[in-house]
């Protein structure tokens, strides 16, 4: 099927009415986002890598001639970059947060002022994002590379720009050193990442002064780790996770003086290639699974339209009849949903309290190792302010990872267990058949996919402390109608896990402001010490005790939700047993005819398909 | 000290009666071990104290008189263990690393111990304590810091972790320094996997009137519950010296007791004994259980026809071939290592120094040299080694993590198919050779046999693990593993001690990093002198890391693995050497002898009987 009758069929007025009439969902916003995501050809991957990896140069080198993103060993990004294949060649247009626009020369000159901490710190000057336009052949697919700025670097002007392309990225380029080859913190961060976006691909960034040797062994070993995360985090492999192996530095040098022999060796010319085919089985991906999305849609108003038909038809016995039985079956699945709640409520519970534990040992142990290792650079003679700060910040960062990442994974975990609860395939196919009416039928991995798409907003959301407000809450719920709660809960927990994240950078030292000797000095910084574990402790404890309200509130609307649509239909029913002849056939019509109209949307989508 | 005799040491003493009776000396000498941990309990103690601190002066007081020597220069430069024992005059012995002994007349212990030998492990005293209850305490007089760390790693890794009670011994008037820190942290992360092990705080020499709650000794107990990480228990014990009003200074006898009756109270506790004695327990019967496998194999072996000694011998080339896999596994994970771990250091350093010039370079200039040299030796070059120590240590975990699931899978593998090859054919003899042969191997996994649990301690005369520690060992591996999931907390362990060590010498290493001397020059000048300083001490840092990794951890390491390997599938259960008669008369009459020795090794199964 060609995009333009798609796209015709996706905005039917018709069909988004009977939707709403047959199974109360108001699937208009969602059948409008997929038009424009069928028309834009738009796939958003973000580029992730620790500080140094060389992620600006390896973008410059995929994207550019010369260098245009500025190139810095410090904290270059603060400001998300995307390259696409849209805007003028040669121009930067950057959107402010205050919705003013700018046009800018594409130079690394020009844009240094823009993303770099120095001269926008803190992204003083609001700018939102910044649009820059390639000629690569990759981003003709409809690519969109993104630069996005660490979580350190969140700020309240790029935080809803930072979501929004999270929210849009279909996978993530996670960009990996040869040296140190991945440690335990970078293996968790990937983890995360890729738990939630599932086309992940891996590029090691090699630098000029490493052997191929090394390059062999680290990548080997990457490989390896990856594979164990892959494990952990229950992600399906093909195969050992392949490292693209590039040099940078040294693509950009062959983009520079044109060397195509260059470009061969520094791995450019192969990823480029890869990408490409990325980039074109994309669009393909995104025109099937619409396409599925579709025929699921069709195929459960077929089936509703033809039990009402059925309905329509029977006399009074038969009424009472289906009655009492969708009554039985009913309540059969209500004491599932029941069951599995109550399930649910209690990993999440028990989560809280080992988490309020484990946070509470870390604490104690925390204060006492922060305590020994100043004491001992107080006792070396640190005892300058700015340095005494800059110190006492290395060591909280490096006391508090430990506990950060271990709630981190304890959530992983849970979320697991949780979607192993809500999920497990009898029980469920049950319900999703009898009565949690999925307007949106898809396959598994796709469902997968638009649930990963809650767990990253909430991921974002989160970022200021890992809880959503009771609305947001509701929004979630409203939007995803159909959907079992493992989604939404799944995504409380990205909440959650966002959260911590933020914490690893929102817990900043405050300037120990001291120039005295080093026994005066130390009241000050042990009191900065608390307040840095009580603050980590109190967010923790905060966000996890947020959390299992949250749980427990979501199954509570939860269980309102299917009851009031049991009602509601049950009423419906109802109805038909005083009806006239005339209503009847009226009614019967009516269902007649919608049906002949979906019935020729079918044809027409499979007439599409071919 | 003294309890009611447990009621097994005369089925114990049986057991060893029948095993050296068929020649089985090996299990014969773990018996007798164990026999004679149950006959007479032991507890251990780990002395530990910067030097000139009193340690010494400290166990003369358990002794009641001056058996070891207490200078006040340096003295013990090597660990000594007293033991209390119930003799009446006092022996010495050196303990070599060769596993070689010599006895010492007391002269020259005390030379030895102030200037030890090369190749000298220990020295050892026996002699009877003051008080007659603390016989059978292990005292372990621990060298100062330095030494424990760079040459005495077996004091952090195998003493400390499972002693019953650790002393850490502080002098009042010198106060709680930074090295006491690093000493009590090295304690604290050596035994935090054992945070139930009891640490005293023996506050040494206090002055009269000295209280818990004195300026002095509240703070000295603040610094060591930070150290330490956890709160000890304290004890003060007053100096022996006492000034009179005129001046004079009379010496007394240290006053110890209160000291050593809480450590011991500690260390023989009734739960801790109970503990000790059901490990103890079920070793034995480990060895019963083991030796009872291999004579129901031999005894098949004798019956079996020739085809159904032909399987037999097919699964025993089934466990050698896994044992030869599993050796070729860990040669390539530690062949893998001992490239990669030198070169990542290298580089990993080299990215360091360009952080060093890059912040000397920017230092700021009214600060000065002394200032830019204290921030890069008291934290910048501390705090960027430990993080290059972390991904050391993340990388051997990732390659080590990888290796420890291909030998389970390996050794689940050959499990699941002696089962297989069992279920064939239950009524056969080899179904119930391979059967036994799993179960073997089950043990082994799940209780680790008396082996591995004799060793620790240095190999001190037996199972000398503490009581917590042990009840751990107990926990992680006593679930019935067979069958489902290889010992992976073997492993884990090895790993984990591994990497306290490692750490451990990392902070000795950086501890001596940087030199630098007070440059009177100008800027451009002093910056240069000290990056240059820093490039030199980092180059020695990573030559003396480099060679430690690849010529003593990696190797430790590999071995301890190997050797892990060689003891889950045994040369003994292998062995199908052992000649069969050929005449049908001596078969049988060699099969009658097994059923014999094996209807007497369950007569004393029978007496065996585990205490409430």
């Amino acid at each position: 099927m060609n995009s333009e009758q798609l796209t015709g069929l996706l905005g039917n007025t018709d069909l988004t009415g009977l939707l709403q009439k047959y199974l109360d969902i108001d699937a208009k916003p969602r059948l409008k986002q997929q038009i424009e995501q069928l028309r834009a050809r738009r796939f958003v991957v973000p580029i992730a890598g620790v500080q140094g990896c060389g992620k600006s140069t390896l973008l410059n080198a995929l994207a550019f001639d010369e260098p245009v993103l500025p190139i810095d060993a410090d904290e270059t990004t603060c400001v998300p970059v995307e390259i696409g294949c849209e805007g003028v060649h040669g121009e930067a247009l950057v959107h402010y947060a205050n919705g003013r626009l700018e046009r800018r020369p594409a130079t690394e000159e020009s844009l240094r002022e823009l993303v770099h901490n120095e001269s926008n710190p803190g992204n003083r000057l609001g700018v939102a994002r910044i649009k820059l336009n390639s000629r690569r052949e990759i981003f003709r697919s409809g690519l969109v590379l993104v630069d996005l700025p660490g979580t350190g670097s969140l700020t309240a002007a790029n935080m809803a720009t930072t979501e929004s392309y999270l929210r849009e990225a279909v996978g993530v380029i996670f960009v990996v050193r040869v040296v140190p080859t991945l440690t335990a913190s970078q293996a968790q961060f990937i983890q995360l990442q890729w738990a939630a976006l599932r086309s992940a691909v891996f590029l090691l960034s090699r630098w000029n002064d490493e052997s191929d040797e090394e390059v062999a062994s680290a990548s080997a070993y990457n490989s390896q780790r990856l594979g164990q995360v892959a494990e952990r985090a229950h992600i399906p492999l093909d195969g050992p996770p392949i490292l693209h192996v590039v040099n940078g530095h040294q693509g950009l040098l062959a983009s520079l003086s044109r060397n195509e022999e260059l470009a061969d060796r520094s791995g450019l010319r192969n990823f480029l290639g890869f990408l490409t085919d990325f980039g074109g089985k994309w669009d393909e991906r995104v025109h099937m699974d619409i396409t599925r999305a579709l025929e699921g849609d069709l195929a459960s108003l077929a089936t509703e339209v033809a039990r009402r038909t059925e309905i329509a038809g029977f006399d009074r016995d038969e009424h009472l009849q289906r009655m009492a039985s969708d009554e039985r079956e009913f309540d059969l699945l209500l004491g599932e949903l029941d069951e599995r709640s109550e399930r649910v409520r209690a990993l999440s519970n028990n989560f809280k309290q080992q988490t309020r534990q484990k946070v509470r040992a870390w604490a104690d142990d925390a204060s006492k190792e922060l305590r020994n290792r100043m004491r001992t650079k107080l006792r070396a003679g640190i005892v300058d302010g700015d340095r005494l700060s800059r110190a006492l910040r290395n060591e909280q960062e490096e006391a508090g990872r430990g506990i950060l990442i271990d709630v981190q994974e304890s959530a992983l975990q849970l979320r697991e267990a949780v979607e192993q609860e809500l999920r497990s395939d009898e029980g469920l196919s049950q319900m999703e058949g009898v009565d949690l009416q999925s307007g949106v039928r898809v396959d598994r991995q796709e469902s997968l996919k638009l649930e990963n798409i809650a767990q990253n907003v909430g991921s974002l959301v989160g970022g200021g402390g890992g809880v959503l407000g009771g609305a947001e809450l509701g929004a979630m719920i409203g939007t995803m109608t159909g959907f079992p709660p493992a989604a939404v809960i799944g995504g409380i927990i990205g909440g959650l896990i966002g959260g911590i994240a933020g914490m690893w950078a929102g817990n900043q030292v405050k300037k120990v402001a001291t120039d005295a000797r080093a026994k005066a000095a130390e009241p000050v910084v042990f009191a900065a010490i608390d307040e840095y574990v009580s603050s980590i402790s109190t967010s923790l404890h905060k966000s996890v005790g947020n959390f299992a309200n949250q749980v427990d509130e979501v199954l509570s609307q939860w269980r309102e939700k299917t009851v009031a649509h049991h009602e509601s239909e049950r009423r419906r029913i109802a109805g038909g047993l005083n009806e006239t002849h005339e209503e009847k056939q009226q009614a019967l019509s009516v269902l007649a005819k919608d049906a002949a109209s979906i019935a020729s949307w079918q044809r027409e989508l499979k007439q599409v398909q071919s | 000290m003294r309890s009611t005799p447990h009621p097994w040491l005369a089925s114990t003493d049986l057991l060893i009666g029948l095993l050296d009776e068929a020649g089985n000396t090996d299990r014969a000498a773990q018996a007798r071990l164990i026999r004679s941990r149950i006959a007479a309990p032991q507890a251990f103690v780990t002395v530990v104290g910067e030097t000139s601190t009193g340690k010494s002066t400290l166990i003369n007081g358990l002794l009641g008189c001056d058996l070891l020597p207490h200078d006040a220069r340096p003295t013990t430069g090597t660990v000594t263990q007293v033991q209390c024992s119930d003799v009446n005059t006092p022996s010495y012995d050196a303990i070599f690393s060769d596993a070689t002994q010599e006895a010492l007349d007391k002269e020259h212990f005390i030379e030895l111990s102030q200037t030890p030998e090369k190749g000298l492990l220990r020295l050892r005293v026996r002699a009877r304590p003051v008080d007659e209850r603390n016989i059978g305490l292990h005292v372990f007089d621990t060298p100062g810091y330095n030494a424990m760390l760079t040459q005495h790693e077996e004091v952090l890794i195998e003493f400390l972790p499972s002693s019953d009670v650790i002393v850490f011994v502080v002098g009042h008037r010198s106060g709680f320094g930074q090295v006491d820190q690093d000493l009590l942290e090295a304690v604290g992360s050596a035994t935090a996997e054992d945070r139930d092990i009891p640490v005293l705080l023996a506050i040494n020499r206090t002055p009269s009137g000295a209280h818990a709650g004195d300026k002095r000794s509240a703070e000295i107990l603040r610094l060591a519950i930070d150290g330490l990480r956890r709160t000890p228990l304290l004890q003060l014990i007053p100096s022996a010296n006492e000034v009179l009003p005129d001046g004079r200074i009379v010496r007394h006898p240290v006053q110890t007791e209160a000291l050593w009756q809480q450590v011991n109270s500690l260390a023989m506790s009734p739960e801790r004994i109970a503990v000790v004695r059901h490990k103890l327990e079920r070793a034995l019967l480990a060895v019963v259980a083991e030796a009872d496998a291999d004579a129901a194999r031999k005894e098949l072996q004798i019956t079996a026809t020739e085809e159904q000694m032909a399987g037999m011998r097919n699964a025993m080339a089934m466990l050698a071939k896994s044992q030869s896999d599993s050796h070729h596994e860990i040669e390539l994970t530690f062949a893998r290592l001992q490239e990669a771990i030198p070169a990542l250091t290298s580089r990993l350093v080299r990215q360091l120094k360009i952080k060093v010039d890059a912040e000397v370079q920017q230092s700021n200039r009214w600060l000065g040299h002394a200032d830019a040299a204290e921030w890069l030796c008291g934290h910048m070059l501390p705090f960027e080694v430990r993080g290059i120590g972390r991904a050391l240590e993340d990388h051997m975990a990732g390659e080590i993590e990888a290796m420890n699931r291909r030998l389970a899978e390996i050794a689940n593998t050959t499990i699941a198919e002696l089962q297989r090859d069992a279920a064939l054919r239950p009524e056969d003899p080899m179904a119930k050779f391979a059967l036994s042969l799993a179960t073997t191997l089950g043990t082994r996994i799940a209780g680790q046999a008396a082996g591995s649990l004799l060793r620790g301690m240095g190999g001190v005369g037996g199972t000398a693990a503490g009581a917590g520690n042990l009840a751990k060992m107990l926990l992680s591996r006593g679930g019935q593993l067979f069958g489902k999931t290889f010992g992976r907390a073997v492993y884990d362990q090895i790993g984990r001690v591994f990497t306290k060590q490692l750490m451990q010498r990392l902070n000795i290493a950086i501890a001596v990093l940087v030199e630098v001397a007070t440059y009177l020059h100008e800027v451009k000048v002093w910056q240069q002198k000290l990056i240059d300083s820093a490039n030199g001490g980092l180059d020695d840092w990573c030559i003396t890391v480099r060679e430690d990794l690849q010529k003593q951890q990696l190797p430790m390491l590999s071995q301890a693995n190997h050797q892990l390997i060689d003891e889950f599938y045994g040369a003994d259960i292998q062995d199908m050497t052992g000649k069969i008669a050929q005449g049908q008369d001596q078969r049988n009459e060699q099969a009658a002898s097994w059923k014999a020795f094996r209807q007497k090794l369950a007569a004393i199964r029978d007496g065996l009987v585990p205490q409430p």
